[in-house]
């Protein structure tokens, strides 16, 4: 005999519970009923917000994105992506499993390492079945399947590629350097006019990486998980380097750029005579834009530059996923990576193979202007593939350690 | 009815703040379940006391606080010891009234460009007199002694005080200071020992949530402060915002720090107050006369006033960028103007200053109501506020925003509210409500309750009473404190962005996401939005009594009796 207390219990335990009927994620393998789904949706894109061309672009794109499929496209400025990570984990925690607030987001590396380990999101390969999957240049481009050496697997879809390259007012500058010891040479001849952002800023670590795989004895050992044991001997060559630049560096060393956008700002400034980017057509943007000089050009070192990729990634709980998966997919096609690659709109590389591409595709390529600071792509040289993640940890905590306290 | 207003006033005040540490507590003690974590731990403690630089960053979060204060609150007291009652003191509050209005980031944002080695200064300066034809590598803004920070946060504190402590004057009695003066003290002298103690019993609050403020600031630290190591509260927010998600339990281990560093500050203060005390009395006492004060008087005077057009100057810098093309050092000016980044934004800055002017309209409002039921409500029932009263009502601004926003937002979360426009203005409402106490409370108190006892006995009611004698008088005080609620709830980051969840942009999460970009042009022209907004709300609150009580001489600014 069930009492009633116990049974009005048990009513109030299963109120509790939210409905568990998960409404079947859209699988883009069958694609018309995702476009139907996704008609009338809105997509909160979650994406940084501090560049104006890119948030012009992303502008068009919601354009289409209405006039074409229906889709309404939200851009909510970040100042981090890491905002987005905290909202989806927020989410988690409140045991909010469908109707998220971030439907897309702009994401690559670390974050993407971390959102996928926490098991963050959306998990049914969808990436790779979108129908412009099939233009990307997978076969050339390891960077678009391994993400800082974290496999995608489905998980995010490639968005744009990326290279490290360095630019300078011409008007100062002759003769760049063109490797580490001319770079060293170059700052010691002209203290205060270089910097680099400071780790674990993005490009910051990207920075430390690339003077590891110039400097260090055997730098093929960054393809492996790091050895804390054999670390310090390992690195000592690049600690060695920037001991002996860092005093003849802006503001002695004791103060870095935040990140890549002030890094940009000091050299409008005539603050530094160096800056560096990973964006190659971003200088020429900038020229475009009035901020710098048009005697600005890029150079890179003649080792190589470390590339990488950028993604669009959907969380677990979104809320608009059919949305997102035709937003994403139409960041793929020629139409949208063509535009933003045209220097005049963004100028981010594509992440398509020009083989792979029809009569009308490969036109929309060829018709691109290259503006004057960018470097084509024979001269970006070698792009040196994104160590394995646990070094860029280490090294942060490293330079953190002896630089970071105010040493 | 009026009798819930207190209950809720409180509840608004305290409820937030207690719930949002609630979810600190676990993951700052080793107990995060989401990442595996559970039991008893100090490891998060460990793990942040031994990063590098750690101490450095509480050390600075530290100082600031109190010396801010000590800076700002001298500045102020002196200056209206030298110039009170001239026309002088008058000007000063209406050239002030702007510089309270701008947001804290605005204002660093604007100073920033001034004092910068390629700033405007050296701009003007530069090549004529110091021959200088890149900017020199001098360590101004970012210096790891958090010299540029301290300046930001005085400048911007400085105009705050004195709008305080001139809504405490009234409550005073200045005559003490002419008696001192006649007998032989300084005029700086004399009203610092007779008026002053006086006005700062009132104005402690206050100058608690200065010091509060200054250990704590996000913004201002991350454009002005130093970045290696920065400051506890920069410290926290990058490690919230790390790709390592576990990271999040050291950063609630030190927003529970953060939160200790705050209260030590305001317990060194403390401290302060009773030993400054001890000094003015003895000296007071001892006879000392101070006479020859012009040079401290002159000082003061420069400081005060200097501090407000820097601000302004930095604003019309902002103005200036955001309509600049190529502008190079040296050159002084622009060398083309481009209104392109206005017209290519006029939509989107619509839009978002659209929401924060009614989110800040809506949370002023209810803020106003609340606090006016609660004070009339103490009124009618010969409620005296206790001390501790008092104190709840700044707790908001005495706890770091950021120790307890991320566990409201969870809350928020919880009950399925976030996102929602009201979810925003409720977490607004929260941190307007104590000035808006603030600014009411002593006009409140002060008003001259025998116009009502002669309303009473002539049969009116005690609502209509209220409704048409007291409120109407008080429009003034009302309006102003209106217009700096209103201003608070413009400038409120974190609050909109975790409680909004991205889906109510306003021009302050605009103006931030933005900033993260370096692009002047941009930056410029939503701080100017953002720092305009406040000021034009402000100039209607004190344009509307002008208009309406113009024929009644006894409202206007400046009657005396």
């Amino acid at each position: 005999m069930i009492s009633r207390l116990s049974l009005n219990l048990l009513g109030a335990c299963l109120a509790l519970f939210p409905a568990t009927g998960f409404a079947a994620d859209p699988d883009p393998a069958d694609w018309p009923s995702v476009l139907a789904a996704a008609k009338g949706q809105t997509v909160y894109f979650n994406a940084w917000g501090g560049g104006e061309d890119i948030n012009g672009y992303i502008a068009w794109a919601g354009a289409e994105l209405q006039s074409r499929y229906g889709v309404t496209l939200n851009h909510v400025k970040l100042a981090d992506t890491a905002d987005a990570v905290s909202r989806v984990l927020a989410e988690k925690a409140a045991g909010r499993m469908e109707g998220g607030a971030v439907d897309l987001i702009w994401i690559n590396g670390e974050n993407f390492a971390s959102m996928k380990q926490q098991g963050l999101l959306l998990a049914n390969a969808w990436a790779d079945t979108l129908p412009n999957y099939a233009l990307a240049d997978t076969e050339n481009k390891a960077v678009l399947s391994y993400d800082f050496t974290v496999p995608v697997e489905g998980l995010e879809s490639p968005w744009g590629t990326a290279q490290l390259s360095f630019y300078y007012d011409s008007a100062e500058i002759d003769n760049p350097p063109a490797n580490l010891s001319a770079l060293a040479d170059w700052i010691a001849a002209n203290p205060g006019r270089f910097t680099y952002a400071a780790p674990p800023n993005f490009i910051g670590t990207t920075f430390l990486k690339q003077l590891a795989f110039g400097l260090l004895e055997d730098p093929e050992v960054m393809r492996q998980p790091v050895d804390p044991a054999t670390f310090d001997a390992q690195t000592a060559p690049l600690w060695a380097w920037l001991d002996k630049a860092h005093p003849d560096m802006w503001r002695s060393g004791r103060v870095f750029a935040a990140d890549v956008t002030q890094l940009q700002t000091l050299l409008a400034d005539s603050e530094i005579s160096i800056a560096m980017t990973f964006n190659p057509g971003g200088a020429s943007s900038a020229i475009r834009q009035g901020i710098l000089p048009e005697t600005v050009r890029s150079f890179v070192l003649d080792y190589g530059s470390i590339g990488n990729a950028h993604f669009l990634a959907i969380p677990f709980n979104a809320n608009a996923k059919a949305g997102a998966m035709v937003a994403a997919n139409f960041m793929l096609s020629p139409e949208a990576q063509a535009k933003k690659a045209d220097e005049t709109v963004w100028g981010d590389p594509t992440v398509l193979a020009y083989d792979k591409l029809d009569a009308t595709g490969k036109a929309l390529f060829d018709n691109l202007q290259k503006g004057p600071a960018t470097l084509g792509a024979a001269e970006l040289g070698r792009a040196i593939n994104e160590p394995d993640s646990s070094w860029a940890e280490m090294l942060e905590a490293e330079w953190a350690r002896r630089y970071g306290a105010g040493g | 009815m009026l009798r819930l207003a207190p209950f809720l006033a409180i509840g608004i005040l305290i409820g937030p703040v207690l719930a949002g540490l609630m979810f600190i507590i676990g993951p700052a003690f080793g107990h995060a379940p989401l990442f595996g974590a559970t039991g008893f731990s100090v490891a998060p403690f460990a793990h942040a006391w031994h990063s590098p630089g750690f101490l450095t960053s509480v050390w600075l979060s530290f100082w600031i606080g109190p010396v801010t204060a000590l800076i700002s609150l001298a500045l102020v007291a002196l200056f209206t010891a030298a110039f009170s009652g001239t026309r002088l003191f008058n000007g000063a509050l209406t050239l002030m009234k702007p510089v309270i209005a701008m947001p804290h980031a605005a204002a660093a944002f604007g100073l920033a460009f001034l004092i910068a080695p390629s700033g405007f200064m050296l701009r003007l300066l530069s090549p004529e007199l110091t021959g200088f034809s890149r900017p020199p590598d001098w360590l101004v803004v970012n210096d790891p002694a958090g010299i540029a920070l301290l300046f930001g946060l005085v400048v911007k504190e400085i105009p705050f005080l004195f709008l305080v402590l001139i809504a405490a004057l009234p409550q005073t009695d200045e005559r003490y200071a002419r008696v001192a003066r006649v007998l032989g003290r300084g005029q700086v002298w004399a009203w610092l020992t007779s008026v002053f103690p006086g006005v700062y019993a009132q104005i402690r609050l206050p100058v608690y949530a200065v010091v509060a403020f200054a250990t704590s600031v996000v913004d201002v630290a991350m454009i002005l402060g130093p970045g290696t190591p920065p400051t506890l509260s920069v410290r926290i927010l990058r490690w919230m915002s790390d790709p390592d998600l576990t990271m999040r339990m050291t950063a609630a281990a030190a927003a529970l720090i953060q939160l200790g560093v705050t209260l030590s500050a305001l317990g060194l203060w403390w401290l302060g107050e009773h030993a400054v005390a001890r000094l003015g009395k003895m000296l007071a006492l001892r006879g000392y006369r101070f006479c020859h004060d012009l040079p401290l008087r002159l000082l003061a005077g420069a400081s005060t006033l200097g501090a407000a057009f820097l601000v302004l100057a930095g604003l019309a810098l902002i103005a200036l960028w955001s309509i600049s093309g190529l502008w190079r050092f040296p050159d002084a000016l622009p060398q083309n103007l481009d209104f392109g980044t206005w017209m290519r934004e006029a939509n989107q800055i619509v839009n978002v200053a659209g929401r924060a002017m009614l989110i800040g309209i809506l949370a002023s409002l209810i803020a106003v109501a609340l606090v006016l039921a609660c004070l009339e409500n103490e009124y009618r029932n010969q409620i005296q506020l206790s001390r501790w009263a008092r104190l709840t009502l700044y707790l908001p601004l005495l706890v770091p925003q950021i120790a307890f926003l991320f566990g409201l937002s969870i809350w928020w979360l919880l009950w399925g509210w976030d996102g929602t426009i009201w979810a925003v203005t409720a977490a607004h409402l929260v941190f307007v409500m104590p000035y808006v106490y603030l600014l009411l409370a002593d006009p409140w108190n002060a008003f001259d309750t025998r116009y009502l006892a002669a309303a009473r006995l002539l049969g009116k009611s005690e609502n209509r009473v209220l409704l048409t004698i007291r409120l109407p008088i008080l429009l003034r005080p009302i309006l102003t404190a209106f217009a700096l609620g209103f201003a608070i709830s413009i400038a409120q980051y974190l609050p909109t962005l975790l409680i909004g969840a991205g889906r109510q942009p306003t021009i302050t999460t605009e103006a931030v996401a933005l900033a993260s970009g370096g692009n002047r042009r941009l930056i410029g022209v939503y701080a100017l939005v953002q720092a305009l907004l406040p000021f034009v709300i402000f100039a209607l609150t004190a344009l509307i009594p002008t208009i309406l009580w113009r024929n009644r001489r006894a409202l206007q600014p400046g009657f005396v009796r």
